[in-house]
């Protein structure tokens, strides 16, 4: 007999009970006002975002709530893990929400829609992402994936009476279908493979049913790879990106990639500590040197998504469909540490995403503000905007300069400890080449993307103002929103260690001394 | 003398209803066809996560594990219906919408970002 559901367990899941209540009440509230009203709702999921925010900070910072062994922090028979990790995605998901939020309040584009329903879908999206990083059963996986992407799929349409985004709402929802109907035939067969649909259940597998077990586990990447907008699975990402509102971008860009990367870190982070994927699949080392593992798969979608995303970006004159490839590179990126498998790869990942999302968020902020003002998201329009609003071009300028990964910003942290975890494979393993690979090969999309950011910058600085230039002056409220974005990226890169000790207790790693992080 | 139709049976038909599902996806221009295409993939994962659950006291995949576990595929089951129900509804009043703006629901023709 399973065990009845505590109190105690609903207690951990109430940031998520609030946003889903929040979410209905905010249907209801929007039924009983005025149409010119309707925007009010925005603040008041704002509010809801930040209640359950407050909530999810407590269940953070108590130490009592987690119990010491993985099958003791099983809630709700075994569907949810209440751990660390979960607790670090929700914070962060809710501080993206948060922002999304505010995007939307002031984004000109959602103005004459009715707002009731947009912000119930988001904050329904926002606990989904959070259930998706908690998920410990397949079955949990999937409800939590899928409620997200359908959440997400009527946002990224929501602007109906524009073609574009009745497009970008087609083209999402097809795609979308079909990656994880496949991820579901690939689950089906697992269920075959081990009898249970439990997460842990993968430890079963043999070394006699690799050969079977490999081909399967690809289809559950495709749909994981899907949410994480990874190449070869990316097709859809410009179009929507380009097409949806761009708080709805943002939250693509940010909630929806890393829900992706939280479930998968959910399937294969148990056999990070033994330093190799060993568990998925067989090492044999051909004449090329690769391994024959999930490690390879991984290989294959860093390495594809790297080439794809940044060689894409260099033509494009849409800011939202560069930032769709740039965030196509960004997952190929954070796919590096997977092909290392080694622990401090793993809290690499968690610190790049908080890294990345800081940046993304940051440039949305950005291109909302520009476009209040312009109506454009041409980049070739933007001549001359340092002239008008110096403060905005900088603060932007400290994002791009974070996303490239240069000094003396955040991403420069993030990105040398993301390829800093195959190197060491490399120093440990038996495959130096195959992990040697996946770093060049990230060096130099690096280099090739540092063209397309600095290409932004350039028409922002230095061409001249024109008479198509931009009638723009930033008003106090943008500047301090952006500034606020782009500080932290300058202060991480100072004092990065509350963020490492961070990453490493949602991982349940004995926290390094500040110290020992130097001495590295 | 006729045979018992066993878990391949299944499985057979599973992997022909997803591969008639994908060929769906990828042939079809008509919206609505694709999203029938979706339904058989599905459909077939369903019908996989039935057999496997029927069969999965049988010694049926890992060597020593037996299948307590039989229920939990049929319930999965039941999620996916759901879940394709969702995607349906979801699906077809974004097709509406398309036929709204460009006047057919024809994949093709709802093709005008570049780039």
């Amino acid at each position: 007999m399973p065990a009845p559901v505590l109190l105690g367990e609903l207690r951990l899941i109430l940031p998520e009970l609030i946003l889903c209540g929040g979410a209905l009440f905010v249907l209801v509230y929007d039924m009983f006002q005025r149409r010119e009203r309707s925007q009010r709702c925005g603040v008041l999921a704002l509010l809801i975002v930040g209640l359950a925010a407050w909530d999810g900070i407590r269940l953070w910072m108590v130490p009592g709530v987690w119990a010491a062994a993985p099958a003791q922090t099983a809630i709700f028979w075994g569907m949810l893990s209440a751990d660390p990790l979960w607790a670090f995605f929700r914070l962060l998901f809710l501080a993206a929400a948060g922002a999304v939020i505010l995007m939307s309040v002031f984004s000109h584009e959602l103005w004459r829609t009715r707002a009731g329903e947009y912000y119930a879908l988001l904050l329904i999206a926002t606990a989904s992402a959070s259930f998706a990083a908690a998920a410990c059963n397949f079955v949990m996986l999937v409800l939590a994936v899928e409620t997200l992407s359908l959440s997400a799929y009527v946002l990224a349409g929501y602007l109906k009476g524009e073609r574009p985004a009745a497009e970008a709402s087609l083209k999402y929802l097809l795609f979308g279908s079909v990656a994880s109907g496949v991820m579901l035939y690939g689950l089906s067969l697992l269920y075959g493979l081990t009898g249970s649909l439990d997460l842990a259940s993968l430890d079963r597998i043999g070394p006699e049913n690799y050969p079977v077990f490999i081909p399967v586990l690809a289809l559950v990447l495709v749909g994981l790879g899907f949410k994480t907008g990874a190449a070869p699975f990316h097709f859809w990402a410009p179009d929507v990106y380009q097409g949806a509102p761009t708080p709805v971008t943002a939250f693509l860009a940010t909630v929806s990639k890393g829900a992706g990367f939280a479930a998968l870190i959910r399937v294969v982070s148990p056999h990070f500590d033994a330093g190799s994927l060993a568990p998925y699949g067989m090492r044999t080392v051909d004449v090329f040197a690769t391994p024959t593992d999930l490690s390879s798969l991984f290989w294959l979608l860093a390495v594809l998504s790297m080439i794809v995303g940044n060689f894409a970006a260099l033509r494009q004159r849409d800011i939202k469909r560069l930032l769709a490839y740039s965030s196509i590179a960004h997952a190929g990126y954070l796919f590096v540490p997977f092909t290392a498998a080694n622990p401090s790869g793993l809290s690499a990942v968690l610190f790049y995403i908080i890294v990345y999302f800081l940046a993304t968020i940051g440039v949305f902020a950005g291109v909302v503000m520009i476009h209040n003002r312009t109506g454009t998201f041409e980049i070739g329009r933007w001549t001359g905007l340092f002239h008008r609003s110096p403060v905005i071009v900088v603060g932007l300028g400290v994002m791009l300069w974070s996303l490239i990964g240069l000094p003396p910003t955040a991403g420069f942290v993030g990105k040398w400890k993301l390829f800093f975890a195959p190197v060491e494979a490399a120093a440990a393993g038996p495959l130096p080449l195959f992990h040697y690979s996946v770093v060049f090969v990230a060096l130099l999309t690096s280099v090739v993307s540092l063209y397309y950011y600095i290409g932004i910058l350039k028409v922002m600085c230095f061409s001249g103002t024109d008479d198509r230039a931009l009638r723009f002056r930033s008003g106090p409220l943008e500047r301090a929103c952006i500034l606020a974005l782009a500080l932290p990226l300058i202060l991480i890169q100072l004092q990065w260690q509350p963020l490492t000790d961070a990453t490493l207790r949602a991982l349940g790693q004995p926290v390094r001394s500040a110290s020992a992080e130097v001495a590295r | 003398m006729m045979a018992e139709i066993g878990l391949t049976h299944y499985l057979v038909v599973a992997a022909i209803l997803f591969a008639l599902g994908v060929a769906g996806v990828l042939y079809r221009r008509n919206a609505v066809g694709m999203l029938i295409g979706i339904e058989l993939i599905l459909n077939a994962a369903n019908v996989n996560l039935i057999a496997f659950a029927r069969y999965a006291d049988r010694g049926v995949g890992v060597p020593g594990v037996n299948g307590s576990a039989g229920l939990e595929g049929q319930v999965f089951a039941i999620f996916v219906i759901i879940l394709a129900a969702c995607e349906a509804a979801i699906g077809l009043a974004i097709c509406i919408n398309i036929f709204n703006k460009f006047g057919s629901i024809d994949a093709d023709r709802a093709d005008t970002m570049r780039g």
